[in-house]
């Protein structure tokens, strides 16, 4: 089967072009940010450099900027690129520039206030510290563009189905939709957070919040946007991933089930982020812990259909024995540049997935819980597999769209491998100091980790510059991804009619079964709000009726309330 | 479904059941739990320590912008301790080093653990929920020693 | 050719890719039990 290729308006071209280099422009400031954040934690600086202002101001754009903004972006320039590629139907452009122009403005205006000082309040902006209006309207805008885009690909979804009966939905589209049904849900919870609490509260309508409600709110929404994260990074998995290494998906139901599993599970379980909070009953708090074990089946299904597919690849290209496959893959392949991307983000998840497991462990999670430990986890998961999965997605796609070869080959092919190899001693780093009781979120160059204060702690500083190698290596592997990308974006366009039209791998299934059980979305979304309704109404009743006072907005430099 | 693919379900759902089974395990034997509801206590606005039988004590701490109260808890081995932590401001939390101790202290709600003190030392904690500018000096230490005259608590 | 290819397809059973899921599933319970057992020495 040759390669099917696709023509995209070119209006739809330049805006999934925007939508991939803009954030990564935003990208690179969140980078810089985690680069600072190392250093700050060292104590090698006091103050940012170039942006100034101290860590937390830092903390709260890296976070923002790289988990929020970008990857929010990627997700929809993903489904942008795919949804119409794999349906073959044309991009309803206006309504995709609308969208585009709505995330853009928010994230620039979400970006400003923090800048300046105005929004300090981390990713999490967990009450009563206030952050300026500003800050709570920019991700409203991003979340309310991200809807749209996603409200532009369903008529053509479902137009597809209805002249479609009787076929199966391409995978691609199957994920992406997974993707921002999760997304729509989840985003709801913090949309209520944000427009009937946070925001009349922060312009001054409303006097007090209740803060375990917000909190509550929050990990509703903040649980499930792990899995939009990490969501299109399964899309390139299932879909790019064997066709790249030689080989097929070896089971193309296995995918349609993980999304599926997927739409059910990843909503009910956010209460595993509260453990350690007051007011919600440990019954409940287990409830979560067991579906949180029942989310983790999806992506072990993953492990051994993506390991299945690519001894398939192997086997080809002529392993034979037990293992043999494992090493006949194009790592070092400069013409398949993308598949390092994909697979330096599989066995970075190795580690990902069981630290997961382990936050989940409802008990355990008190030796983890907000130690230096969580960032451990969660750059082996959001800045892992899905970072690398979305710069290699990016590279491409920038390529496609722009009509322009990808320049610095070899500089794409080998970033990731030395971008593995500083997260991973970043993470151990993080990890074991988390274990020993290092808090995560603190700017410990200014007492624990220096040497004149009266809170040093002498045993965590080899942990601490553990973080400071394992991050420069990080920042330095995205500079050489970068001039790959931009040397792309820069390059002079060889626009040849080969160069008009879009082109992705996408994998043949080796075993195709009928799955229509698995084909129609409607009774997992059923079973997902049966389960959210059964998880959270006591959750929300327990907040509601344990709590016994509501609070006044804080800034985060003075004890006294703002009012 | 190919055999291989129940095969690695299987292997799956025995991984994650045998995991629960062992978190049962602990709760039933070591009573080793997540912080719940407390609806029995009233909502406290200063710190106290004090005994309620030989070898327990019940200790009442606020978390503040910037210092727990109280800071040092000085206490003889083997004392069992009924920690009620609540935040007088926005949110803070602490881990107790080497010990199963992890709380967030939200403004609003009473949070509780009871922990026991087997082995003298000092245990170190720092707030590890960001709150605000000087987050990185928030701190304390339950100090453990084999004969303590007088248990007491500084910073309040 | 196509024909051949395609039985070589028909046959091919994942062993390899069973065998790494089993030590997965093993080096995930190493991991798992240790932080476990850290739980357990900190009651």
């Amino acid at each position: 089967m040759s390669d099917y290729s696709f023509r995209f308006t070119k209006s739809s071209k330049y805006l999934n072009a925007a939508l991939i280099i803009i954030p990564m422009v935003l990208l690179f400031i969140g980078i810089y940010g985690g680069l600072m954040q190392t250093l700050f934690r060292a104590g090698i600086i006091q103050s940012d450099p170039f942006v100034g202002g101290d860590y937390y101001k830092g903390l709260t754009f890296h976070g923002v900027l790289n988990a929020i903004v970008f990857t929010t972006f990627f997700a929809v320039a993903l489904g942008n690129a795919l949804i119409p590629y794999s349906l073959k139907k044309p991009l309803n452009t206006k309504v995709a520039w609308a969208s585009g122009i709505l995330m853009l403005a928010g994230s620039v205006l979400a970006a400003i206030v923090i800048l300046m000082g105005e929004a300090t309040v981390l990713y999490t902006f967990y009450p009563p510290l206030k952050a300026h209006p500003g800050f709570y309207i920019g991700l409203t805008l991003l979340v309310v563009g991200s809807w749209v885009a996603f409200f532009n690909w369903i008529p053509m979804y479902l137009e597809w189905r209805k002249e479609n009966e009787g076929k199966k939905t391409p995978l691609a589209v199957v994920g992406m939709m997974t993707t921002f049904i999760i997304w729509l849900v989840a985003t709801l919870a913090v949309a209520v957070e944000i427009l009937f609490m946070l925001l009349p509260w922060s312009l001054g309508l409303v006097d007090q919040i209740n803060v375990m409600l917000a909190r509550t709110l929050f990990w509703f929404f903040g649980h499930p946007l792990v899995y939009f994260w990490l969501l299109p990074a399964y899309v390139m998995y299932y879909v790019f991933m064997p066709k790249l290494a030689g080989g097929k998906l070896f089971s193309d139901m296995a995918g349609r089930l993980v999304f599926m599993l997927f739409i059910i599970f990843s909503i009910p379980v956010g209460t595993h982020h509260q453990y350690m909070d007051p007011a919600i009953s440990s019954q409940w708090k287990l409830v979560h812990g067991i579906f949180t074990f029942a989310v983790a089946l999806p992506s072990l299904i993953t492990a051994f259909t993506l390991a299945a597919s690519l001894e398939h690849a192997g086997r080809k290209n002529g392993a034979t024995g037990l293992f043999d496959w494992m090493w006949k893959l194009p790592y070092f392949d400069k013409e398949k540049w993308f598949f390092p991307f994909l697979i330096t983000g599989l066995i970075i998840f190795i580690f990902g997935g069981i630290g997961g497991i382990v936050n989940a462990s409802y008990s355990m999670n008190t030796i983890v819980h907000n130690t230096a430990w969580i960032p451990g986890h969660f750059h082996l998961t959001v800045a892992g597999p899905v970072l690398l999965a979305f710069l290699g997605g990016s590279l491409y796609m920038v390529g496609q769209f722009m009509g322009k070869k990808i320049r610095f080959k070899g500089f794409a092919m080998i970033s990731p491998y030395i971008y593995t190899i500083g997260l991973l001693i970043m993470s151990y780093g993080l990890k074991v100091g988390g274990l020993m009781g290092m808090p995560r979120r603190t700017n410990t160059g200014a007492s624990y980790a220096n040497p004149d204060s009266v809170l040093y702690q002498p045993d965590w500083v080899a942990y601490i510059d553990m973080s400071v190698i394992g991050g420069s290596i990080m920042f330095i592997a995205v500079v050489i991804y970068l001039v790959s990308f931009f040397g792309t974006v820069f390059s002079k366009s060889d626009s040849t009619e080969e160069g008009s039209v879009v082109t992705f791998p996408i994998s043949e299934p080796l075993h195709d079964e009928p799955s229509t059980w698995l084909r129609n979305f409607k009774p997992f979304i059923i079973i997902l709000i049966i389960l959210i309704v059964l998880s959270y109404t006591p959750v929300i009743y327990d907040v509601i009726t344990t709590t016994y006072d509501t609070s006044l907005p804080y800034s985060p430099n003075s004890p006294v309330p703002l009012r | 479904m190919d055999k291989s693919e129940k095969l690695a379900l299987s292997l799956s759902g025995l991984l994650l059941i045998v995991f629960f089974g062992a978190l049962m395990y602990a709760a039933a034997a070591e009573d080793l739990e997540v912080p719940t509801c407390i609806t029995d206590m009233d909502p406290f606005t200063t710190d106290t320590l004090f005994q309620t039988s030989e070898d327990t004590y019940e200790l009442h701490m606020i978390a503040r912008m910037w210092a727990f109260q109280p800071s040092t808890i000085r206490l003889p081995v083997g004392s069992t301790v009924d920690m009620y932590v609540t935040s007088q401001d926005i949110i803070h939390g602490f881990k107790v080093e080497n010990k199963n101790v992890n709380l967030m202290a939200v403004p609003g709600a009473i949070n509780y653990v009871r922990v026991r003190f087997n082995e003298p030392g000092e245990y170190f904690f720092a707030c590890h929920e960001f709150c605000g500018a000087a987050h990185h000096t928030m701190a304390g230490r339950f100090v453990i020693e084999e004969s303590v005259d007088e248990p007491e608590t500084i910073g309040g | 050719m196509e024909n051949k290819e395609t039985e070589h397809e028909e046959e091919f059973k994942p062993k390899g890719a069973v065998a790494f899921f089993i030590l997965l599933i093993i080096l995930f319970s190493i991991i798992w039990f240790g932080l476990y057992f850290e739980m357990l020495g900190r009651v």
